[in-house]
């Protein structure tokens, strides 16, 4: 490597000239132009503008230079120092659009590997607090699965399921920064989301790749005057779908049935409570963003200030998030380094309450009153002698919380400031040769706190206690009236990247080389929590500091402080391209890469990819084909790795901790155990594609497309494994065995412009994906079970030929003579919570200063296991479709079992279809042009955000997130998805 | 030439990468847990390695609501308990006999085993090679022995013959793993490798007045005859059990406490009557055992499972000071002064794990209040002792130490005694300590004690509890079931 950069160096030194000129190429909206060709007709010498318009190249002054840019009508112009050339565009496509892929971008038209681009319009227009969340539906073969919990990330989730780990998420991109998600970062800061799909494209990001790339360009400043934008927007939420719960008379008909008596539970109860209502509130979100950006030839600048606020669905819960953001962009050196920083700070508050109210919401019996008559919590007391609700009953008929109460004594708050940033500095070592490094780094402080009032929680739970109750429970000792919480913690993430370019064009011919090395840390991580009892109860002086008890603790119950360990990786990689009169394009690319994952000698992996493209439309026995505008043939193969082990080294280590009391008096002594073993053997685990597609247009452009097929095969997947707890305590991972996804994407726009003032569009999307566990390398994955139910059972297992997520459960056969379920003898597979197919189907219109436009998204051909209703441990409200059709002896035939509190088989009563289709997006929006005359213009729209799910799934949410042996597609929690409904404004002076 | 200058940027920039990408970069250090090396460096790490394995006791798996549904809700000596509709997930049907092998309860007490048989066979691995005192390296060795035994004792008396596994298993070795960790050995082979443990640890583990203080509630050559006393009680070798409970008995180190009551209290923690505890100090004992018991309702002390039975209630004869000690009846102040609530949901809770918020250590975490939990007590031995001698056909031995018992007990001593008589007193003295129902399928009397109280014991499978299912899947089906299930 070290070699190969001097040899390049010494190149650059000799072919320097003297006397250069220096210009910038803009379109005539003066955005500038990168790649144009620059020739000066005189001596054939010819550059490449870069990615600001910019271009140098040798002439004598006066002389002609020919400007040449793709969809551009090409210009002859005279040779001046610092000439601003302006290009008339040439009938738009698609094509001209710059697609950024590993370590530079290209023309989407010249591009050879499978990339979707969205642009920042295309997200704003599902305000969101993630901009991962507003493109779901928009590109094929990227499934994203929603989360509407303030603060919460949705998954996102490119061309199947290979790597099985829970977290499996693709490698973020920001401007250069590597990061594992784009929380953080305000939607409306993004200019560009690229999402690399195949393994060509991947292959230059190594080890990190194999769950894809998604590259996020930031908004940068432009050359010309400044220029303001404003966005807002309001918006009110509110439960999408529930599920009915069964009424007090309903709640207490099963109960007696499963028990077995008629007295148990009176069926005339003062109380009937609709548990879900008492929690949930009308939620609230708004969002408003202010920038300021221009420049000149030698400095370009950019703020933004993005605040984004949102009250929850249940009560009480708040995220409240602050973006303010800096980018600028310096010429020195004549232009010849270009110096770049961009930093990103985010400050996010939190105000949490446990989801769980909601799953004790549907738990909660109806008979259970929110407080008692005398104001205290309602709590599930049953007095048997009326089998009614009391207060000073004496049978506790349920476990489940009062989940009103449980929201009121929840004080939990996060603060979080994060800040990403970068700075690169570009070199033009010559016209053709250009050095960059680029260093990245993102930098996590979070504090925060919960309060736990512990007295007043045993008085919710005990309502005829009182204090002095409570404090008598302690005798001689202090009494416990709070706990406070205090945690702090950081992380920190860098990458450096150094890469040379050289770029040539001779005649018809077009080379890049492409050389570079990346090394990454990431994991450097540390919290120290403290916990103190007794603190005053109002929330300013809840500090550690103030706490009145001073009773003697173990002292890891006092305080906590842990830091991780670092991952490193070091990557060196190349990249040549050839495009030959841009028709003819072949890229490869080779990447060698080391993670401190793995143990030495299992930790580096080289990682090759080839792609070629053929644009066929532009052979010469294609111009008479009229209908067929672009036709584009393109082909790859690549290699990429995932060396994401969820532990940061391949060793055996010895926890502290497994403390012992030994002596007299009491001693608390230390102990240690090694937490688990380690396969020596673990290395990255490897996906392979092979990929095949067409872009084309149609009817003077007006449809476009494109087609894809790839082949997948992830092996030696990674994944920790329980083993038999003598061998090891807890999970080893290790390479498991062989995935394979093979699926098609399709990708159709038809848009059109019937008059001046009336346009209108239909595009849609539709992949589907075969998931299938091709084979097992591993003695313990091939016994692998999965998908827990907190109640000892399980509903999946590992089986070859399936796909990953199976459901292995018992089929239901019939009823027994009490009204309970047969089963078959042994498990069978039930489908996948994986979908085979998902699409996606938008269409809008402008009528004169009117647009609109819709969105859909849906998927098909997966399961779920509802299990909040395989979830029973007794007392328990139930859904009124199991309550309404139960067995009885008079009705043999029901739909649902006899009412038991017996903890149910695994079954396929619990397996249900999870098709769904999703309006995600109705928006309506009106233009005032001009709006007075320092304004460009005013828009403003109303949007409804998921207003109509259809679906036959019976439970909250049909999308079901978690690991894919684990919990996904198992409905356990209750978490209902939102619906929102929106207006905003729009402007630009 | 003007390019020099960026040409000279350009090598001081290549300079800087190439120098700071260097491989040995990928060996990073952890800072979460100490690696292998600098673990076996420090000597002072053998204690904390084997105190680890004395840990793993503390699991809520290990010896709480699992265990004592199995040990105890299944016998005519407790009821479920709690309320009616919370059925514990599986404890109604432990109540009831109607178990199978998919219940939670199986699973929890199996794989907490074998993860404290892991961690000791960890410990012994790794005991080679510390350099520490040769008299320290054997003590160490022969409490992590102890331990192993008692695992394996627990799952024997479970589930009868298990896979014994008593080396450290390379987890690539998949032919060692299928011959070793998923074949069952019979009972015999069973007994026989905690046989060969006791034995072992009897050799090297100091008597229990031989501790110093601070090393209090380690295992002691008299814990490891005890256990090996009982060990030999279950496999009726009569001769060995009657020899064995005489060692401990004539070590000199035990004796029964003046009051039944304070045994299992904070005053009887450690005492002479206590030969092996597992050890608690607030916020670091057994999870969840007390709390698992305590009274529920209102005040809500607990989940109120493990109810003593009326049938054990009623096996008391009148002055049996041992029936206010074992069963907290909730219509009487407590012994620590707790008012008594008409609020609780059962008439009766288990008096032995009831934990003092008033009157003992507290620091207010009912999962965790540092209760000690009595695995081995001087009582039990004499019992044994007493048990063997009568098989022996040594009666006045048997009567001897059965009026031991009786004396303290403030009941009138014994002038004959049956087997029986000696079960029932072992049952009234044991009362729910997690013996009954070992002891009804040992002596053969588990179908008709079980009758009695209107559940069917079915012969011929009851003996044993299933082997958990998902580890017959675990294992590829080469874990053997027990029959009838």
């Amino acid at each position: 490597m070290k070699i190969c950069f001097f040899l390049f160096a010494i190149i650059v030194s000799v072919s320097s000239n003297a006397q250069t000129i220096k210009g910038t190429i803009l379109n005539n909206s003066g955005v500038p132009i990168p790649e144009a060709f620059v020739l000066n007709t005189n001596t054939n010498a010819s550059v490449l503008t870069d990615l600001d318009g910019t271009f140098t190249i040798a002439a004598v002054e006066g002389t002609d230079l020919q400007v040449t840019a793709t969809n551009f009508v090409t210009k002859t112009i005279q040779a001046s120092n610092n000439i601003v050339v302006f290009l008339d565009k040439a009938p738009a496509t698609e094509l001209e659009d710059v697609v950024v892929i590993g370590y530079g971008s290209r023309k989407k038209g010249a591009i050879t590997g499978f990339v979707v681009q969205i642009k920042t319009a295309e997200i704003l227009k599902t305000p969101a607090q993630s901009a991962i969340q507003s493109i779901q539906g928009r590109a094929a073969g990227v499934n994203i699965v929603t989360n509407d919990e303030p603060g919460a990330n949705p998954t996102l989730q490119i061309r199947g399921l290979g790597t099985l780990l829970g977290g499996a998420i693709p490698l973020f991109i920001i401007d250069g920064v590597e990061a594992s998600g784009i929380s953080n970062l305000s939607p409306n800061e993004i200019e560009t989301l690229d999402i690399l799909k195949d393994a060509s494209s991947l292959a230059i990001y190594g080890q990190k790749g194999a769950n894809g790339v998604v590259i996020v360009t930031t908004k940068k400043g432009k050359i010309g005057k400044a220029k303001l934008s404003y966005d807002s927007y309001y918006g009110i939420k509110q439960i999408q779908r529930t599920v009915e719960m069964g009424d007090a008379a309903l709640y207490a008909y099963y109960n007696n049935v499963a028990i077995g008596s008629a007295t148990y539970l009176n069926p005339n109860q003062p109380n009937n409570v609709n548990w879900l209502d008492e929690i949930t509130t009308l939620g609230q979100t708004a969002s408003n963003f202010i920038s300021l950006s221009g420049g000149n030839e030698t400095a370009k600048y950019y703020i933004g200030y993005t605040n984004y606020l949102e009250k929850g669905i249940l009560r009480g819960s708040e995220f409240n998030r602050n973006n303010i953001n800096s980018r600028t962009e310096f010429k020195v050196l004549d232009g010849r380094l270009k110096i770049s920083q961009n930093l990103n700070l985010a400050i996010t508050r939190g105000t949490q309450k446990p989801l769980s109210a909601f799953t004790n919401a549907y738990k909660q019996s109806p008979l259970v009153p929110v407080k008692f008559e005398n104001g205290r919590w309602g709590v599930p007391l049953r007095n048997p002698d009326t089998g009614l609700i009391d207060i000073n009953g004496i049978d506790r008929f349920n476990n489940v919380a009062n989940p009103a109460a449980q929201l009121f004594y929840t004080n939990e708050q996060n603060r979080n400031l994060s800040i990403l940033g970068s700075v690169m500095a570009e070199l033009k070592i010559t016209d053709d040769i250009k050095f960059t490094s680029s260093f990245g780094a993102t930098y996590d402080v979070n504090k925060s706190f919960s309060f736990n009032p512990i007295a007043n929680i045993f008085l919710s739970q005990n309502p005829t206690s009182d204090i002095s109750d409570y404090e008598d429970t302690f005798g001689a000792n202090t009494p416990q009236y709070n706990s406070l919480t205090q945690r702090r913690s950081d992380g920190y993430n860098w990458n450096w990247d150094n890469f040379m370019t050289y770029t040539k064009r001779f005649d018809e011919h077009s080379i890049t080389f492409l050389g570079g090395m990346s090394r990454t840390t990431r994991n450097i991580s540390s919290n120290l929590s403290g916990t103190r009892f007794n603190v005053p109860v109002q929330s300013n002086y809840w500090s550690l500091d103030l706490s009145t008890y001073n009773d003697e603790f173990l002292p890891g119950r006092v305080v906590q402080n842990s830091q991780s360990t670092p991952i490193v990786s070091i990557a060196y990689f190349a990249r040549a391209e050839y495009d030959f009169k841009g028709k003819y394009l072949f890229s490869a690319v080779l990447r060698r890469e080391g993670t401190s994952t793995f143990l030495s000698g299992k930790n580096w992996a080289l990682f090759p990819a080839v792609s070629a493209g053929w644009v066929i439309s532009d052979e010469s026995f294609f111009e008479n084909i009229k209908t067929l505008d672009y036709l584009k043939f393109r082909a790859g193969y690549g290699e990429v790795g995932n060396g994401i082990s969820g532990n940061s080294t391949n060793n055996i280590v010895f926890n502290a901790g497994a403390n012992y009391t030994f002596g007299d008096p009491a001693v608390v002594q230390p102990g240690s155990v090694v937490p688990y073993q380690v396969d020596p053997n673990l290395t990255w685990e490897t996906m392979r594609e092979f990929d095949i597609g067409f872009d084309f247009s149609l009817f003077n452009k007006r449809l476009t497309g494109s087609l894809e097929y790839y082949n997948r095969v992830s092996s030696d997947i990674i994944l920790p494994i329980s083993l038999p707890r003598v061998i090891s305590a807890g999970s080893v991972v290790v390479n498991t065995g062989q995935v394979s996804n093979v699926g098609q994407e399709l990708a159709l726009r038809w848009s059109d412009k019937i008059t001046d003032s009336f346009s209108y569009f239909i595009s849609g999307n539709f992949s589907n994906n075969r998931n299938r566990l091709e084979k097992v390398d591993n003695k313990f994955f091939s016994t692998f079970i999965g998908g827990g139910l907190s109640n000892g059972e399980f509903t999946k297992q590992v089986q070859v030929g399936q796909p990953l997520g199976t459901f292995y459960v018992y089929e239901v056969t019939g009823f027994n003579s009490d009204g309970g379920f047969t089963y078959s003898d042994e498990r069978v597979s039930a489908g996948s919570y994986i979908p085979t197919y998902t699409y996606g189907i938008s269409f809008g219109g402008n009528y004169r200063q009117f647009d609109f436009s819709v969105d859909t998204y849906g998927v098909g051909g997966n399961k779920i296991f509802n299990g909040k209703k395989a979830q029973r441990f007794g007392g328990e409200n139930i859904e009124v479709a199991v309550l309404e059709n139960f067995w009885l002896p008079n009705n043999p035939n029901a739909a649902n079992p006899k009412p038991s509190n017996d903890v149910p088989r695994p079954s396929t009563y619990f397996i249900e279809d999870g098709d769904f289709l999703r309006i995600n997006n109705i928006t309506v929006g009106y233009t005032f042009k001009k709006f007075y005359e320092k304004v460009d213009n005013v828009r403003l729209f109303v949007t409804a955000l998921n207003p109509l799910l259809f679906t036959k799934y019976s439970g909250f949410s049909p999308e079901v997130t978690g690991a894919p042996l684990g919990g996904a597609g198992i409905e356990l929690d209750a978490y209902p998805t939102n619906r929102t409904f929106l207006i905003g404004l729009n402007a630009s002076f | 030439m003007k390019n020099t200058k960026y040409l000279n940027a350009f090598s001081v920039a290549l300079c800087l990468l190439l120098c700071t990408s260097c491989e040995e970069d990928l060996i990073v250090e952890p800072n979460d847990a100490l690696n292998e090396i600098d673990f076996l460096n420090n000597p002072n790490n053998a204690i904390t390695l084997v105190n680890g394995v004395y840990n793993k006791q503390l699991d809520y798996e290990m010896y709480s609501f699992s265990w004592i549904g199995l040990t105890s809700i299944t016998s005519d000596d407790a009821d479920k308990g709690s309320s009616l509709s919370d059925t514990g997930a599986d404890k109604h049907k432990m109540d009831n006999l109607t178990f199978d092998a998919t219940d939670i309860s199986f699973r929890e007490i199996w794989q907490g085993r074998y993860d404290g048989i892991g961690r000791a066979n960890n410990a012994l691995f790794y005991l080679e090679q510390l350099q520490i005192a040769e008299n320290l390296k054997k003590r160490l060795i022969a409490e992590t022995k102890f331990l192993r035994a008692l695992f394996y004792f627990d799952l024997v008396r479970c589930f009868g013959g298990v896979p014994v596994v008593a080396i450290k298993i390379d987890n690539n070795d998949a032919a060692l793993i299928d011959q070793v960790v998923y074949t069952r050995k019979s009972k015999q082979e069973t007994y026989a490798q905690i046989e060969t443990d006791l034995l072992a640890a009897i050799q090297d583990l100091p008597l229990k007045g031989q501790y110093g203080p601070n090393d209090l509630g380690r295992a002691s050559q008299g814990a490891a005859q005890a256990l090996l006393a009982k060990v030999y009680l279950y496999q009726n070798k009569w001769q060995e059990a009657f020899d064995m409970s005489g060692m401990v008995i004539g070590s000199g180190q035990y004796g029964l406490l003046e009051n039944y009551e304070d045994v299992w209290r904070e005053v009887g923690e450690n005492t002479v009557e206590s030969i092996y505890e597992i050890q608690g100090s607030p916020g670091n004992s057994v999870r969840a055992y007390s709390y698992v018991q305590a009274p529920r309702g209102t005040p809500d002390l607990g989940w109120g499972f493990n109810t003593p039975s009326l049938s054990l209630t009623n096996a008391y004869e009148p002055n049996d000071s041992r029936k206010a000690a074992t069963i907290l009846f909730s219509n009487i102040n407590l012994w620590d002064g707790f008012p008594s609530s008409p609020g609780w949901s059962n008439p009766r809770y288990n008096y032995k794990s009831y934990h003092s918020s008033i009157a003992e250590s507290w620091n207010g975490d009912r999962e965790v209040p540092g209760k000690n939990i009595r695995i081995l007590k001087y009582s039990d031995i004499l019992l044994i002792r007493a048990e063997a001698a009568l098989n022996l056909g040594n009666t006045s031995e048997a009567l001897d130490k059965v009026n031991m018992i009786r004396e303290r007990a403030g009941l009138q001593a014994l002038t004959g005694i049956t087997m029986d008589d000696l079960l029932k007193e072992r049952r009234l003295e044991m009362a729910m300590e997690h013996d009954r129902w070992f002891d009804l399928v040992r002596t053969g009397k588990a179908f008709s004690a079980m009758a009695a109280n209107g559940k069917t014991f079915i012969i011929g499978r009851h003996e044993v509890f299933p082997i958990p299912q998902n580890e017959i899947i675990l294992s590829g089906n080469l874990l053997m079931q027990n029959p009838g299930y």
